[in-house]
């Protein structure tokens, strides 16, 4: 029971996460931002920083489940 | 994407005041490194389940308590790092500009929700300067507010810095415009006499 709580919260934090993050970049795209170098540079940490957030808690969710 | 008029200039772009976004953006960064903090803290201690917890659920007995909390504080950092983002993605796209024609507003009042609007300079009747409070007074920032003509929707340009010289470049590009719509009034004239 437990196990299934933790696994539907962090399914919806990471699913909603990724549809803000898939949603920021559209905003950039859309505006044809993205060729400048600030926003470039902006758009890579953001990537980089939450695939990275992704990665360890897709880690630390699988440990627990484990 | 705003797309402009043959032949019209940007003037100006005016985003609010990075004080303001400061403001919004420093709990959250805040927040973020006391969870990082807190959770590199917990992977070096060894924390266990109180009994009467696990007595209450049983379940409780399959999961560490250390990587249980890293969990939620990895989830929670997910949480700040994507607000943080959003804020910052909120502000830049939210900017007001003042060509030689007409002052656009963008706004993203969320991500999913985004307003254009427009107004003509030769629909300005006045443009009003509020600097209210200690901090907008010390960061010289405050709000700018265009009355249009025929009670057309309030147009505020919110806590942007250097809102005087703002009116000053608005007016000054109100002025260009009229007096080269006067212009093409009178060569119209001319060419109907001739």
């Amino acid at each position: 029971m437990i196990l299934l709580i933790i696994t539907i919260i962090s399914f919806l934090v990471i699913l909603s996460s990724v549809i803000m993050g898939l949603v920021v970049i559209y905003h950039f795209n859309r505006l044809g931002l993205q060729q400048d170098p600030n926003v470039k540079k902006f758009l890579h940490i953001f990537k980089v920083g939450g695939l990275t957030i992704i990665a360890v808690t897709v880690f630390l969710f699988f440990y627990i489940i484990m | 994407m705003i797309t402009f008029r043959e032949n019209e200039k940007v003037h100006l772009i005016k985003r609010r005041h990075k004080f303001v976004l400061w403001r919004q953006v420093l709990p959250m960064a805040l927040a973020f490194l006391v969870i990082i903090v807190a959770g590199i803290i917990l992977m070096f201690s060894s924390l266990v389940w109180p009994d009467w917890m696990v007595d209450f659920l049983p379940g409780l007995a399959d999961i560490t308590l250390k990587s249980f909390l890293i969990l939620v504080f990895s989830l929670l950092a997910l949480i700040f790092w994507v607000s943080f983002f959003v804020v910052i993605t909120v502000y830049y796209l939210d900017c007001w500009i003042v060509t030689n024609e007409r002052t656009i507003h963008t706004e993203l009042k969320g991500l999913f929700d985004r307003v254009v609007s427009t107004v003509q300079h030769d629909k300005i009747q006045d443009i009003t300067v509020e600097v209210r409070g200690i901090l907008p007074t010390f960061f010289r920032y405050g709000d700018l507010h265009i009355q249009t003509a025929g009670g057309f929707r309030s147009f505020v340009f919110s806590d942007i810095p250097d809102p005087q010289q703002t009116k000053e470049v608005i007016f000054e590009a109100q002025k260009d415009f009229l007096e080269r719509g006067k212009g093409q009034h009178q060569q119209g004239d001319k060419n109907i006499i001739q």
